[in-house]
């Protein structure tokens, strides 16, 4: 895959050789959903593409170029010539594939970049390496009279902007948004998964649902991670929505940080993960985003202006500070939401689902399909009905001379800490001895649903983990159960666990672990 | 009472491990910093970090990027470096 990339980069030439003149517009642009652009609009953004792409082939060191805008992703670091010419070497990241050159008193160690992932500096630090990216494109042909390698000359790139791939849609081509599946754009690489999705196929991983109540339920470590000077951790939307869908959804390229830039895809899936940012930034505000003051790894084109109050920092040059990059409007863009691309309110999730928002985590009372299952289906691909895990114990219920006049019931669960977080609802059924039990069956759930929630899983880390983290409060069914002369009758108790897809590390899918249940 | 030493004895645990990381940049509210496990300097001053990455294969102090990425160090060794921040992170051993 990555040699494919090198000889394609290698085959293309440039027609002509510019001296990059970034455009900005005094006017804040627009990103909009990709399928909503005009012809001349995407041609415009593949011209962009494609220049970029030349610029590279003619000298893989040109920080406006293609590829060094990819290594910005994920090469640590590459030699450099000093004069910054083309040298004949390989185009390739010498941390990952190359070495060192055999004259180095000719080169510099640049250190193109680093993207940051399973910590709170994960969406500031893709916003960051976008804000450079976008005005990259807008400098490609300002003018619109630059010839690409596929002979195409204009349109101006200066009103460029990355449109976004909404991924939490149905796709409007067979598995991507169709600009992406056109085997003579720019856009396309044939090596990501390229296999039609149908409903109800494919894997779960998002809906404007799911992602609606990531952004209007979840605090700022939990949606967008922990902090880096402490242990760090995945924030729940990067470790159950964008990591599957890097490396399992599209793949390919995608499915390794390293190469993940690589793919033209990739500029478009974080421009929507950008505007979940975004949304999440006007629910909550920016005052609980930690590690506001840190600094984001990055060389980029000097010739690009820096955000207001840029301060480089000590040390390697950077792309300034997380505080540099919240307001879209000052970095020159800002979002274009259609209709159909509006998340659910928090008005309607709550409507919707039956949350009950004073609770946390939320209970949802008896829901006929579980949270996830419904949120995932809500605009987006199917989840199975059927539970992972299924524990179901003895449950002995208490005379009503046994309990206190406030006797509270709370069902708890362990889990193995040695297993990684995973996210998964959890459901608590009480049902006689005699009821074969039947999660799948409607009737069966709206009669002995005792109890449901939700644990959002943030991969790795063991954060919401403590041990008496996942329990339920169950008073009501369980004095129901008393108050109708159940008392002293053993009952069946089950715990069912549906899981969230998710991945424990960036690029290391892990579906399997089986909580440890008391 | 503990007696330990970067040159002596820190240095030594991540002598393997320098030559890679040494084109590694890491984030830091300060600056973006190289992390030159060799240099005396660079190590203090990005102490917390190191300490967090090679605690990272710890179930109980699990990291995204745990350090070294072949595995995780002896615990004595992971236990030194602690002790050695604890003590005020000398450049050399404070009795000889």
């Amino acid at each position: 895959m990555f040699m494919f990339r090198v000889r394609r980069l290698i085959g293309l030439t440039a027609v002509f050789a510019l001296a990059v003149v970034p455009a900005f517009a005094a006017d804040v642009l627009k990103r909009r959903n990709i399928d909503d652009l005009s012809p001349q609009e995407l041609s415009a953004y593949e011209h962009a593409f494609q220049i970029i792409m030349d610029r590279s082939a003619k000298n893989q060191y040109d920080k406006t170029g293609f590829l060094w805008q990819a290594w910005v992703h994920n090469c640590p670091s590459t030699y450099v010539p000093k004069d910054g010419k083309a040298d004949g070497r390989p185009p390739v990241c010498d941390f990952w594939d190359g070495g060192p050159p055999d004259d180095l008193s000719k080169y510099d160690l640049a250190h193109p970049g680093m993207c940051e992932h399973g910590k709170d500096l994960f969406l500031p630090w893709h916003r960051a390496e976008f804000y450079f990216f976008e005005k990259v494109l807008q400098g490609a042909d300002p003018d619109g009279n630059v010839t690409d390698s596929r002979g195409q000359t204009g349109p101006s790139t200066k009103t460029v902007t990355v449109p976004y791939w909404n991924w939490t849609r149905p796709p409007s081509g067979q598995r991507y948004a169709k600009a992406f599946e056109n085997p003579k754009s720019p856009l396309f690489n044939k090596d990501r998964a390229r296999d039609a999705v149908a409903v109800g196929s494919g894997y779960s991983f998002s809906s404007a649902f799911l992602v609606g109540y990531m952004i209007q339920f979840q605090d700022w470590p939990t949606f967008g991670g922990f902090p880096m000077a402490q242990r760090g951790g995945y924030g729940t939307f990067e470790a159950v929505s964008h990591n599957p869908m890097h490396s399992l959804y599209i793949s390919g390229p995608m499915e390794s940080p390293p190469t993940a830039a690589f793919d033209p895809i990739f500029y478009s899936f974080h421009a929507y993960i950008d505007l979940l940012y975004e949304q999440w930034l006007q629910v909550h505000g920016k005052d609980s985003v930690s590690s506001q003051d840190f600094f984001l790894r990055g060389e980029q084109p000097e010739q690009i202006p820096r955000p207001p109050g840029y301060v480089q920092g000590a040390g390697k040059p950077s792309m300034g500070q997380v505080k540099l990059y919240f307001d879209t409007k000052v970095l020159g863009y800002e979002y274009e939401i259609s209709a159909k691309d509006a998340l659910p309110s928090r008005a309607e999730l709550i409507k919707e689902l039956g949350l009950e928002d004073t609770q946390d985590p939320p209970i949802f009372g008896q829901a006929s399909t579980s949270l996830i299952t419904r949120m995932l289906a809500r605009g987006g691909f199917q989840a199975s009905l059927v539970p992972n895990f299924v524990r179901t114990i003895d449950l002995k219920i208490p005379t009503p001379t046994a309990i206190s006049p406030d006797q509270k019931f709370r069902a708890k669960f362990d889990r193995n800490m040695h297993e990684p977080d995973l996210s998964y609802q959890l459901d608590v059924y009480l049902y006689p001895k005699d009821a074969p039990f039947d999660a799948g069956s409607q009737p069966f759930r709206k009669r002995y649903l005792a109890g449901a929630g939700v644990h959002w899983g943030s991969g790795a880390m063991l954060h919401h983990d403590e041990a008496d983290a996942a329990s339920l409060d169950i008073t009501k069914p369980m004095l129901d159960l008393i108050n109708n002369g159940h008392g002293g009758e053993t009952w069946n108790m089950s715990i069912a666990i549906t899981l969230v897809p998710a991945l424990t590390t960036f690029g290391d899918p892990s579906l399997a672990p089986n909580p440890a249940l008391r | 009472m503990p007696n330990i030493g970067f040159n002596e004895d820190i240095r030594p645990i991540f002598e393997d491990f320098a030559d890679c990381m040494k084109n590694i940049d890491i984030a830091t509210a300060e600056g973006i910093f190289t992390v030159d496990l060799g240099d005396f300097a660079t190590v203090k001053q990005l102490n917390q970090f190191i300490l967090t990455a090679i605690r990272g294969w710890d179930p109980a102090t699990r990291t995204g990027h745990p350090m070294p990425p072949s595995g995780p160090l002896p615990a004595a060794d992971i236990q030194t470096f602690a002790q050695w921040i604890d003590d005020g992170m000398p450049e050399t051993r404070l009795i000889a």
